[in-house]
């Protein structure tokens, strides 16, 4: 029984997030979308309060009085909601964001400095393997012509001109292959979660039912100009 | 002609919108099953989780929420399943609040679960849940001190040996996109040189086998594609091959669709701008 409801409640989100494909404003996406975004900051709020009580409080209360400070300074970011006190928030902004580059340009200079450069540098030619070879040419050439795609410094011209063209379409390239991994990124996503709600027939006729109700009752809304009303 | 070329360069969106959703949707409920090549980039996770010998402490760092499950779900699923064959000793966390029950999903999964009473996995003594480690400080401390990190929660139990992570033999994370990779390379590579592999989305699975030429991962798993390859790998092994395998052919569908519509727009766009050519010439 729990099962079904919680079924018929994602499916009726799902639907609801999928109006958004009529192109206009929809009431029940907004809807959905404020919900999950209170949900969302519940289940956030909840688990940030328990971790507050059990990192904080306690070891306070245990003697670890060190943790006075990071609990002085959680306080000091609230003061963000004021208008009068809300410099005092950029105290602890400034101490974590100077913590946390510190943490990470100690190490960030050898993994992703020396160590990315050190891994355009391979031989190019690999005896018997085509495959290789092609690789390892593509590695260092697209490498070196998108660096001097970005020198801003020194015109487009002469011996630059070749090799920053070759970068810049090395660069259309890489964009459109990250383009396409996005979209197959969020296409798992999509699948994955319909999967759970059109397997099997009988999933299929209520969410292909539902589907049809709410496609209704938009072209409703939307004959009588009611969508923007709703959707606010 | 002109209007055909005229319709093909200007597809309202809410048609792709109904032509993808009606394609997905028939593929799902009917699927279409293609043959998977397996690439090098799996092989290579799948070797290297091999490497991990009994007894060795690995740690299964999970970064991902609920919204990430249906894409990297089953890579999860999978490679966990077959860490389990290694006998090793597990601990599990979380980078986020979000990401703790998909630990719970992961221990309840039927294959995983079964998988773990088959080989007598005791919460406390085999593997055990630290829950959260909360982003990038927390994740510092606990490869730093990792009895710090606990608040000395584990002392007395099979993590007493566990001291920073110089003790830790293997790392598998699930970044599924978050910065948790990239922490694992500056933090746990640069100090221990510690094998590790992980799991990223489609989306930002191209930042990441940049680390893997670099030598700071041993691998990485490409999303739900990577996870039916795995699943291709380990399905003889006794792996149960899930629904995943079958949405790859509602990849495929959805990518022609693309392909076709970018061919019909091109065709479209080409066309109209010859006879406005042809019209100027006139």
């Amino acid at each position: 029984m729990y099962e079904n409801i919680t079924l018929i409640i994602g499916m009726a989100m799902a639907i609801f997030y999928l109006t958004t494909l009529y192109g206009r404003k929809s009431p029940f996406y907004s809807f959905a979308s404020t919900l999950m975004l209170g949900i969302t900051l519940a289940y956030l709020g909840v688990y940030t309060i328990k971790a507050i009580y059990t990192d904080s409080f306690l070891q306070i209360l245990g003697g670890n009085y060190v943790q006075i400070i990071p609990f002085i300074l959680g306080l000091l970011m609230l003061t963000s909601a004021s208008k009068k006190y809300r410099y005092l928030a950029k105290i602890p902004t400034c101490i974590t964001t100077g913590a946390l580059l510190a943490l990470t340009t100690r190490s960030v200079v050898f993994t992703q400095l020396i160590g990315f450069v050190r891994s355009a540098i391979l031989p190019l030619f690999t005896p018997g393997d085509w495959y290789h070879t092609l690789q390892n040419v593509s590695t260092v050439v697209f490498s070196a012509t998108i660096l001097i795609f970005f020198i801003y410094t020194t015109p487009r011209k002469g011996i630059v001109k070749g090799p920053a063209m070759i970068g810049e379409y090395a660069l259309f390239i890489a964009l459109g292959s990250f383009v396409a991994n996005s979209f197959m990124s969020y296409l798992g996503r999509f699948t994955g979660i319909m999967k759970g709600y059109v397997t099997p027939n009988s999933n299929a006729i209520t969410f292909i039912t539902m589907g049809i109700v709410v496609l209704g009752l938009m072209i409703y809304l939307d004959k009588k100009n009611l969508l923007e009303k709703y959707a606010e | 002609m002109e209007n055909i070329y005229k319709t093909l360069s200007n597809i309202k969106s809410r048609t792709i919108h109904a032509a993808l959703l009606v394609i997905l949707i028939v593929t799902i409920m009917y699927p279409v099953r293609l043959p998977i090549p397996i690439t090098h980039w799996t092989r290579e996770f799948y070797e290297s989780i091999e490497t991990v010998e009994p007894g060795d402490v690995v740690l299964v760092f999970n970064s991902f929420g609920p919204s990430l499950w249906n894409e990297l779900g089953s890579g999860m699923s999978v490679t966990f399943w077959h860490l389990l064959q290694q006998n090793p000793k597990i601990i599990l966390a979380s980078m986020e609040p979000t990401a703790i029950p998909i630990v719970d999903y992961l221990l309840n999964e039927p294959a995983v679960k079964n998988k773990m009473d088959e080989l007598n996995y005791v919460e406390g003594v085999d593997y055990t849940n630290i829950g959260l480690v909360y982003q990038e400080a927390g994740l510092v401390e606990l490869i730093q001190d990792f009895h710090g990190a606990t608040r000395d929660e584990y002392r007395g139990t099979w993590l007493d040996d566990v001291e920073n992570g110089g003790d830790i033999d293997y790392v598998l994370d699930f970044s599924g996109g978050s910065m948790s990779y990239k922490l694992f390379a500056q933090h746990m590579y640069v100090n221990y040189r510690t094998p590790i592999a992980t799991i990223q989305g489609a989306g930002t699975f191209p930042t990441a086998i940049v680390y893997v030429s670099a030598g700071q991962f041993v691998a990485a798993l490409n999303g739900p594609i990577g996870s039916s390859e795995y699943e291709m790998l380990s399905a003889p092994n006794g792996w149960s091959l899930s629904d995943n395998l079958l949405l790859m052919g509602t990849y495929s569908a959805a990518h022609l669709l693309l392909i076709v519509l970018t061919i019909l727009g091109n065709i479209g766009y080409y066309g109209m701008k010859r006879m406005e050519n042809n019209r100027s010439e006139l």
